[in-house]
């Protein structure tokens, strides 16, 4: 059994609370002492060195610009620790026998033997240090990989932990959803369609959880930590 | 190995077809029916907390391919390949089967529909179609919007 791993990130950067106004502009707002409060978060799958090089890759996929938050203010990297260390991660879904064949058309989608798992940890072998270079050297690397399964694997997650529901980790604060405009999984706009009749109404987002007032298990929680 | 009780009717597949099947008889007759589906035990439903990620981009509402998988090959010559994690052909297990994450359209079926074939077939400049192809009827669309697509064909 490996030692527990975290990851040590200011609070203000996973996401201080984003407020997202109708003409779309944004104002954040921090608790007082939360910017320089150090958050330990407990990681599933990576080491510290692996999350550190993911999350700055995916800061660069989705980087944070003068039109909103990105990967890092979402905390896309605790997302991809988790889909890793659950289910997805090690195929548990995907038909993962023979015959294996990397040079298939397209649209017969992955035909390759790895688990995303077996795909980031050894990709990341190739990504040492990238975390401390400069934004353009990043991206320089990122252009050198882009045709690998790792980056298309890292471009989904990082798109998926953006905007999928809070409960899997990442779209921290909904910030996603707020980027996009997106109310949260809503059953019904029904009573809210007369009050707002005629004028723009973008409500405050909600997670599945508010929604439907009960707790959702998302299914990377299945199986975390199995190998 | 465990006996279950007897019964009149065994419907495998509670979908679109196998649904209605068991509820038309079971509300007009004293028939007993047993609808069989396959898949994982699902306590929640849509309302309940499907979400998002898990249900539909991860594809847990689908048949899984890890245990029944396809196969796709586009002729013989063709190696066919194993469908490792489906994409556009979205076979649904559970209750209700496909139709759970069907998200289409469908207008109510009117009379002509289902004198599509017959009305194609009595208009003279559709000879060539009858000689050179088979007519798919396809009872979804008005045969007023099939006939308007053909004409301009």
């Amino acid at each position: 059994m490996r030692r527990r791993q975290f990851l040590v990130l200011s609070a203000a950067s996973i996401g201080g609370v984003l407020v997202y106004s109708l003409d779309r502009r944004v104002s954040r707002v921090f608790a007082q002492d939360q910017s320089t409060q150090k958050v330990k978060i407990p990681l599933r799958f990576f080491t510290e060195e692996e999350a550190l090089i993911v999350a700055a890759a995916a800061a660069r996929v989705f980087p944070t610009d003068d039109s909103g938050p990105g990967a890092k203010e979402a905390g896309v990297v605790i997302f991809i620790d988790r889909q890793l260390a659950g289910p997805w991660g090690r195929d548990r879904y995907r038909y993962a026998q023979g015959p294996f064949d990397e040079n298939a058309p397209r649209e017969f989608g992955y035909q390759g033997k790895a688990t995303p798992r077996e795909t980031y940890r050894g990709g990341l072998k190739g990504l040492k240090g990238f975390d401390t270079l400069s934004a353009e050297e990043q991206d320089k690397k990122l252009r050198e990989i882009e045709d690998t399964h790792l980056f298309a694997l890292l471009r989904q997650n990082t798109i998926e932990g953006m905007f999928s529901d809070p409960v899997h980790g990442g779209n921290v604060d909904m910030v996603g959803w707020q980027l996009v405009g997106f109310p949260g999984p809503r059953m019904s706009n029904y009573a809210d369609v007369d009050k707002h009749f005629g004028e723009a109404f973008r409500p405050k987002p909600i997670t599945l959880e508010q929604s439907i007032r009960r707790k959702v298990r998302p299914s990377e929680d299945e199986g975390a930590g199995s190998a | 190995m465990k006996t279950l009780p007897s019964t009149d009717v065994v419907i495998i597949g509670g979908g679109w077809t196998g649904l209605p099947m068991a509820k038309e008889p079971s509300t007009r007759t004293p028939v007993s029916i047993v609808v069989l589906e396959r898949g994982r035990s699902r306590q929640p439903e849509y309302s309940s907390g499907m979400d998002e990620l898990d249900y539909f981009v991860r594809l847990h509402m689908m048949q899984d391919p890890s245990r029944d998988a396809i196969s796709l090959r586009h002729d013989d010559s063709d190696r066919a390949l194993p469908i490792r994690q489906f994409g556009a052909f979205l076979p649904g297990s559970g209750v209700g089967g496909t139709g759970e994450h069907w998200g289409a359209v469908y207008p109510r079926l009117m009379p002509d529909c289902f004198e599509l074939y017959s009305k194609t077939v009595e208009i003279p400049a559709t000879a060539f179609a009858r000689q050179s192809c088979s007519i798919r009827i396809r009872t979804g669309l008005p045969a007023r919007t099939v006939a308007a697509c053909s004409s301009v064909m």
